[in-house]
């Protein structure tokens, strides 16, 4: 079984991170956060459908610093339309820290 | 568009010549007088603070003299209702936006009126100085948010159009969040300006020799504030809460103007 998402936020296993556990993270948020359905969630999603705007990119991008315990600069997550893209965008960063 | 000459009476091209004048008065207005005292405003000895406010009070008083002189040309007529409502200070303003004159007006009305401005008149070399001179906020600017919660708790009154841009009449109301972000983050209880213009002028791509065949009519009703704890019940995070605030808005602007939401 995966690891609860939470747990890899707070937890040191960086590596642990998958694509499949970082969706499921984002779900969960986006769940938390805008009450989105979990099924709405999905790679090819695009961010402008699921209504979420600049502040609500802020919102995700504050949990997502707690995912990966790196804060996102803004000018970095402009270019992310999709779930899909903010996957890349956290495991590029996972790699940065790794690099580190 | 070709205009029928014959049918044309004299107050049209009155008005016509009239709001070519009112044009450049206010390009003469904003673009040349407003940078040049903010420059000289610049310069002299006193707290920046007092700067904003002298800043912010001659922008509020040209705006209402260019509204008297728009009204003396024959150009509009207005009636302002609910001015009980508007406080001295820490106020959130939010309005729809059907015309070009919708921020001179509101700005007229308000005092130390905060705005939040297109990053085009941030950046504009004439309008940069004066905007910045008033302690307005670039919308393309870091944690736009944040600075408008601050300028509420610092006395300011903020100014919003959530519809972000001019919208036609009998369009869908449809708002973006932040004033209600802003609302909630500051703890304010937003205050609805409706802005309604009979007939439509000045609207979002309308060229400004296109006047309609009578003066148009302004109606401006101040409503008492939104009371946030009435709309939202439950102890919800701020985006939920946001959403529903921001419903709440869309719905009572739709049921007022009459139009739909999205």
């Amino acid at each position: 079984m995966l690891l609860n998402s939470w747990f890899v936020g707070v937890g040191q296993k960086m590596s642990t991170l998958t694509r499949g556990s970082i969706l499921q993270y984002l779900q969960d948020i986006m769940y938390e956060l805008f009450e989105l359905d979990r099924e709405l969630i999905s790679e090819e999603a695009k961010l402008t459908d699921l209504d979420i705007d600049s502040i609500d990119a802020v919102d995700i991008m504050v949990k997502i610093k707690i995912l990966t315990g790196k804060r996102i600069q803004p000018n970095e997550f402009k270019d992310v339309r999709t779930v899909g893209d903010a996957i890349d965008l956290i495991l590029s960063i996972q790699n940065d820290v790794a690099v580190q | 568009m070709p205009v029928n000459l014959q049918r044309k009476s004299f107050n049209y091209w009155w008005r016509l010549f009239a709001t070519g004048f009112s044009y450049c008065l206010f390009a003469v207005g904003g673009g040349l007088l407003a940078p040049c005292l903010a420059l000289l405003l610049l310069m002299v000895p006193i707290k920046s603070r007092s700067k904003r406010n002298i800043t912010r009070w001659i922008i509020s008083a040209s705006c209402r003299q260019y509204m008297l002189l728009l009204k003396a040309l024959g150009l509009l007529t207005y009636e302002i209702k609910g001015l009980q409502n508007i406080r001295s200070q820490g106020q959130i303003i939010i309005a729809n936006h059907p015309t070009l004159l919708d921020g001179v007006f509101l700005v007229s009305i308000v005092p130390s009126a905060c705005c939040i401005v297109r990053k085009k008149l941030w950046n504009n070399p004439f309008t940069a100085v004066p905007v910045r001179a008033a302690g307005y906020i670039n919308n393309a600017g870091e944690r736009v948010l944040e600075q408008a919660a601050l300028s509420l708790k610092d006395g300011s009154n903020l100014v919003l159009f959530p519809e972000g841009t001019r919208t036609k009449a009998n369009q869908l109301i449809k708002f973006q969040r932040g004033a209600a972000s802003v609302a909630l983050m500051a703890n304010v209880n937003p205050t609805p300006v409706l802005i309604n213009c009979s007939p439509p002028a000045l609207q979002k791509k309308q060229s400004w020799y296109n006047i309609p065949d009578s003066p148009p009519h302004y109606q401006i009703d101040i409503f008492s504030e939104v009371l946030i704890e009435k709309v939202i019940k439950q102890n919800l995070i701020r985006p939920r809460a946001a959403r529903i605030l921001t419903r709440h808005l869309e719905e009572l602007f739709a049921g007022e103007i009459g139009a739909g939401i999205s």
